[in-house]
């Protein structure tokens, strides 16, 4: 490939977007290497996406700038210098006779603090360590309350109706619990009991839209939302989860269907 | 409040790596905005995207030394950051950050302070006007994060075959952009 194909293929869009793997990241910077052009054309190609960027920023309140300084402020703060003690023996003076069971006691404690030293600073790192794990779970817990929050007021709409979803023959007991705003058309689904689906298959919700059946798109599998939000639908009649290979499919596989509600 | 010094990248990187605060703060006035909407592309949530965005400050505290300027300028060094914690939280707090299941614009709150430019939205409503197979894979490969290598598996398709529809993807939301500037 010469640089001129090699440049409009889209390869310099995908490295500056990090969407290269290595193999693409390597040819870029051999391409970079072999070919003046190809450099000049990334870094022109980032300057103009630079450009666009900063002419279309989405603002945040001003008390956020605040608050980020601050929290930098704080990492700067936890940041600690290993200050490094002086090994370098030789350049000192040379010491005399009578004074090197002093220098050996000296070189005796100096390794100790330098062990001290190590020691205190593993214990700061397993600390500081600890503290960043803590943070980071108190963020998930503060995003589960709000995610929790905002779908109880969801729930509580007087425009939104419940549309519950009850096991087909032969999967009784199985529920799942659509919340649907018909007005803004917002479709939100509530695992009551699925089981877990086995390896390679997901479960997909589907709409039934004037005799159609409609994608309402793909249930990914976790525990952390009570609310998942699905693809908006208009005019939806029904409601049904059916077992598909994982990706989803086209059209619900009718024998796997599981649960099933009228809206 | 804005920063009235203007610093070369060179001088900026220097005093980042220097952990000046001015500079951070310079940093913000600067490119929050823009990392902000890149955030947003992914997260669709404009509260979110804030909590996102003092992460991304705070990588870009932790790993500026790290930053090589013969490889990328720093801002699309920060943009890949932005993206990667953006993807990171998605996947963190169990949501699927796709076309589809994205809020409307009309849906960011109104206290985004000075000039919510809803033109930042465009980047979702540009990959949806891509081609389908162009489409699918720039959604899975930009906005959920996944490598080429696992697009290809999840698809069943070769890896080179993905590699193109990327990069032409790419080009195409690129001539989107600049025909619609």
């Amino acid at each position: 490939m010469n640089a001129n194909e090699y440049i409009n293929s889209g390869a310099i869009e995908a490295y500056i977007h990090g969407l290269a793997d290595e193999a693409d990241i390597a040819q870029q910077l051999e391409m970079e290497g072999r070919y003046p052009e190809v450099r000049a054309a990334r870094m022109a190609l980032e300057e103009q996406l630079e450009q666009q960027a900063l002419q279309m920023p989405l603002a945040n309140p001003a008390a956020t700038r605040e608050r980020i300084l601050n929290a930098l402020k704080e990492e700067k703060a936890h940041t600690t210098k290993v200050v490094t003690m002086p090994t370098d023996l030789k350049a000192a003076p040379k010491p005399i006779r009578w004074f090197r069971t002093a220098l050996a006691a000296s070189v005796l404690l100096l390794m100790g603090s330098v062990l001290l030293n190590f020691y205190f600073y593993s214990q700061y790192t397993d600390f500081s360590n600890r503290y960043e794990e803590l943070s980071a779970r108190q963020n998930v817990l503060a995003n589960k309350a709000n995610a929790m929050e905002a779908s109880m007021q969801m729930i509580k709409s007087p425009q939104v109706q419940p549309v519950v979803m009850q096991g087909v023959p032969g999967n009784a007991g199985m529920m799942a619990t659509v919340y649907y705003d018909k007005s803004t058309t917002d479709v939100y689904l509530m695992v009551n009991n699925l089981p877990m689906p086995q390896k390679g298959k997901q479960y997909q919700l589907w709409a039934q839209v004037d005799g159609q059946m409609v994608d309402a798109g793909l249930l990914t599998w976790t525990d952390d939302v009570a609310l998942i939000k699905m693809s908006r639908i208009a005019n939806a009649q029904a409601f049904a989860i059916s077992l598909e290979p994982e990706g989803g499919s086209k059209v619900p596989t009718l024998t796997e269907v599981k649960v099933l509600g009228k809206a | 409040m804005k920063q009235a010094e203007q610093y070369t990248e060179a001088q900026l990187v220097s005093l980042l790596q220097a952990r000046k605060q001015e500079a951070f703060a310079y940093l913000y006035d600067h490119y929050s905005g823009a990392l902000n909407a890149i955030i947003y592309a992914v997260v669709g949530d404009a509260t979110v995207a804030e909590d996102v965005l003092q992460e991304v400050f705070i990588r870009i505290f932790r790993k500026i030394e790290l930053y090589d300027h013969s490889k990328s300028r720093l801002y699309t060094w920060m943009a890949q950051i932005a993206r990667n914690a953006a993807i990171d939280w998605m996947r963190k707090t169990g949501n699927q950050p796709s076309v589809v299941n994205q809020k409307a614009p009309e849906d960011v709150p109104t206290q985004a302070s000075t000039s919510f430019n809803p033109d930042t939205t465009d980047v979702r409503q540009w990959i949806a006007q891509l081609p389908k197979p162009e489409q699918q894979v720039v959604i899975l490969a930009y906005l959920e994060g996944l490598t080429q290598e696992e697009i290809s598996q999840l698809l069943q398709t070769p890896l080179g075959t993905i590699k193109s529809r990327v990069r032409s993807g790419l080009v195409k939301l690129r001539t989107m952009m600049q025909v619609n500037r």
